[in-house]
Formats: structure tokens, C-alpha cells, sequence
């Protein structure tokens, strides 16, 4: 199946990177692959958002063209915790 | 897969560019701090924001921070313009999950050069600090050197900033907050 070439950032918009998948990847291969590359804690729930089209992709969501065009921009939101202990 | 890093060195405005912003307040009250050391201004708008978020909840509340970071003669200055609370949160007195929701919050703010420059919760009578679990996401989504973690205890009126992965500690005297606040 062919590839899709797209940009992924991440929340806070001070990284991004050009990334080409297989669209038989999934939204959780994205997410892994922010983590590995750039040392993002892997013990943390994040949201994977297609910032051009608003769309959020869950983990198992295929790259289909119904969510992820060539160029699109997606994005990893961290959930943030805190703690007064 | 491919993936190619286009991740770019942030590079901060000038702190001249700051004083054009500032009303005369804050930059008398600059004056007085220790530039070689960080500084952190917060606007009286942010203030009052923030506080209103967290209020007299003895359930932590929280949020981040926009604004601009500017390259100082000897550290960084970090102006938070405003907060963007979190609306969707699991909390208690001691904890706090904000949901990534809150990016999106934040994203239409980020324009004409304001950016994520941090984010702020509150520890409700148990004292400004950082915890640990504070530090980790501090050193995990907020590593860079202008980036602000702030602490707020709303029942013991404490306000403690922390700045940097390595979450280093701005004296009092170095936080400014705005004029009317």
C-alpha cells in the first residue's frame, strides 16, 4: 500500500518532524514513533490530532486518506499530571 | 517509515523587544531583579485568570501558560500574557490529570508570536513547591530553558515559579506580577 508523507509536531509546536508511513500504519505507530524519536515518556496517555482537518485519530485508526492526507499536520498531545505528594 | 527531525532551535527575541511591551510598572519593578538570573513577568490579566481557575478549591486545578520568552543579558524572561485552564481534569487535593484537551485550548491562541511558554496548577493548602511528579512533567513537556512550571497554594496565598528541565527555582524577587493585579 502506498506511503503517505506528513508532519507531526508536538503540542507545543517547539519540535516537528517530516515522517512517510504505509497506510497500513496506525495512529499508535505515530505515537510510538514520537516517543522513541524524541525521548518522550513512554508511561504517559497521549491524543493523536489531525490539526488540518481537526479530526483526533484514535490508536487503532488506519492512516486512510479519510484522515491523513499528504502534508497534513498531526499533532501528540501529552496528558499532563501533577501531584502535591 | 521515515522520519525526519525539522525540529528548530527556538530562538528568542531580544530582551530590548520586551520593554516596548511592558507598561511602567513592570519595568521599574525589572529593574530591581537579578538579570542573571531568570525572570518570570506575569501580567495582571494571567494573574487574576489563574486565580479565578484555581479560586478557594481544596481540589488542585491547573493549566498552561502563553506568552513570550526573551533572550536576557544574563537569563531568560519569561512574560505569561494568559492561561488557558484545563476543563477537562480528574482531580483531588493532592493530584491533578489535565487531559490533552487543553492543547486544543490553547492552539488558536498561538499566534502573532505568542507561544506555549508553560503552565501553572495548584497545590491547595499544602504549600508552593514542586513535587516530583511536578518535576517529570516539568523535564517531559516543558524542556526548554524558557519554559515555566507555576505553583500556586490559593489558601496560604504562596506563588512559587520553577523554570527549565531541571525545574530551577526563580527567587521571589525575581517574579513580577503586573500592575493591578
Amino acid at each position: 500500500m502506498a506511503d503517505v508523507k506528513f508532519i507531526v509536531r508536538t503540542a507545543d509546536q517547539t519540535r516537528k518532524a517530516e515522517v512517510e508511513m504505509d497506510r497500513t500504519s496506525i495512529g499508535s505507530d505515530i505515537i510510538q514513533a514520537a516517543v522513541d524519536n524524541w525521548a518522550l515518556p513512554a508511561d504517559t496517555d497521549y491524543a493523536l490530532v489531525n490539526v488540518t482537518t481537526g479530526k483526533s485519530l484514535v490508536p487503532m485508526q488506519l492512516l486512510d486518506e479519510n484522515f491523513v492526507k499528504p502534508g497534513d499536520v498531526l499533532e501528540v498531545q501529552p496528558v499532563l499530571v501533577a501531584g502535591g505528594w | 517509515m521515515r522520519w525526519q527531525d525539522q525540529s528548530e532551535t527556538f530562538a528568542l527575541p531580544a530582551f530590548d523587544a520586551l520593554q516596548a511591551r511592558l507598561g511602567a510598572f513592570e519595568r521599574q519593578k525589572l529593574q530591581d531583579t537579578n538579570g542573571e538570573l531568570p525572570r518570570v513577568v506575569i501580567s495582571a490579566a494571567c494573574w487574576r485568570a489563574m486565580r479565578e481557575d484555581v479560586g478557594q478549591s481544596h481540589e488542585e486545578r491547573g493549566g498552561l501558560l502563553l506568552g513570550r520568552a526573551y533572550a536576557g543579558t544574563g537569563a531568560e524572561v519569561i512574560v505569561a500574557e494568559r492561561s488557558v485552564a484545563s476543563r477537562a481534569f480528574d482531580s483531588t487535593g493532592v493530584s491533578l490529570r489535565m487531559e490533552s484537551g487543553i492543547w486544543e485550548l490553547a492552539r488558536p491562541l498561538l499566534k502573532d508570536g505568542m507561544i506555549v511558554v508553560g503552565w501553572y496548577h495548584s497545590h491547595p493548602n499544602l504549600g508552593a513547591f514542586f513535587s516530583e511528579t511536578d518535576r517529570a512533567t516539568q523535564r517531559n513537556f516543558f524542556r526548554n530553558a524558557f519554559n515555566l512550571g507555576l505553583v500556586i497554594d490559593p489558601v496560604r496565598n504562596e506563588l512559587c515559579a520553577f523554570v527549565g528541565p531541571d525545574s530551577m527555582h526563580v527567587p521571589d524577587e525575581n517574579v513580577i506580577v503586573g500592575e493591578g493585579a
